[in-house]
């Protein structure tokens, strides 16, 4: 799936686009998932905060952003930044080596440090499918939030 | 991590959900069916559609006037609401409506899912199982403010839509 093509799914959708990151913001990010082991942010990912969305929402899933996002719908609410979400999740064994950037209800996303991505189970974090296109990725993530 | 009752119920103190019961399942992989997610889809319009007789949770919720009629009607889950399962399917929970319930999607729902990774390798699995089909925290449950949707104005809603099923 090309970028434009996941574009085009999201509009049809009416997913809700965040805003976009700065590059100091994706700087600061690379280097704290670094510094926690973690896989950092592949290209195609940072071109996408700093260029079209911050982070995108749709029914409850969502694909995290680089920054804790304020909500004011049913209530103020907080999701969490990527970084808070793999600080969560950095001690388990299934989550060495990747860093989740998405969820809906049932599964959890992650990326590793090769670009590949995996839908990981939301009870046991153990991979289920594997993805070599992140955008296909972020949107099987997605589409299961708006069911 | 293998909890007891007592460590999983301390442990869901620690992420703020100290009021939220227990129960336990074996921790052994159950097959799922294959046509699992159709009915699944199905399941979720049905579960939402059953809420109407939980009118006085959901008003603690806030939602407006247009969310709460497409979550009653099956036709949308309002931003930050999660449906869960109470025994997920691979521990061998069955597609029912007793088996689901709905909570926040952020802290509760992420902070559910942390709860049961943390224990992926035990033997016994604690699993989160509220008393009701919408789980609010007790700490946020009183004294709120009333949202644009009221326990009263909700309750109207309810019966109206009620009456129009009763029509179908």
């Amino acid at each position: 799936m090309t970028k434009e093509e996941f574009l085009s799914w999201t509009k049809s959708s009416s997913a809700t686009m965040l805003q976009t990151a700065s590059s100091s913001e994706i700087a600061q990010t690379q280097n704290a998932l670094q510094q926690m082991h973690s896989a950092i942010i592949p290209i195609s990912l940072t071109d996408f905060y700093k260029n079209i969305a911050g982070g995108i929402l749709l029914g409850d899933a969502q694909i995290f952003g680089l920054a804790e996002i304020k909500r004011e719908k049913t209530g103020t609410y907080y999701i969490p930044s990527i970084l808070q979400v793999n600080r969560d999740f950095s001690g388990f064994s299934n989550m060495r080596g990747k860093t989740i950037f998405g969820r809906n209800g049932l599964f959890w996303f992650a990326f590793d440090a090769f670009g590949k991505c995996f839908m990981l189970s939301n009870i046991t974090l153990a991979p289920m499918r594997q993805y070599d296109d992140i955008f296909k990725a972020m949107s099987d993530c997605l589409a299961v939030g708006k069911i | 991590m293998q909890y007891n009752q007592t460590t999983a119920l301390r442990r869901l103190t620690d992420l703020f959900m100290d009021d939220l019961p227990v129960i336990s399942v074996m921790g052994k992989p159950y097959p799922v069916a294959p046509n699992w997610f159709e009915k699944y889809k199905s399941l979720r319009r049905d579960f939402m559609r059953s809420l109407s007789d939980s009118i006085e949770d959901i008003s603690f919720l806030n939602l407006a006037r247009e969310d709460f009629m497409a979550l009653i009607m099956g036709h949308a889950l309002p931003e930050n609401l999660s449906l869960r399962f109470r025994i997920p399917l691979q521990f061998g929970g069955k597609l029912e409506i007793d088996n689901m319930f709905m909570c926040k999607t952020f802290p509760h729902s992420q902070n559910m899912d942390r709860f049961i990774i943390e224990q992926a390798d035990s033997q016994t699995i604690w699993l989160p199982s509220p008393a009701k089909k919408v789980y609010i925290p007790a700490h946020t449950a009183s004294g709120g403010p009333g949202g644009n949707a009221t326990s009263d104005r909700l309750e109207q809603m309810a019966a109206q839509i009620a009456a129009t099923r009763g029509l179908e």
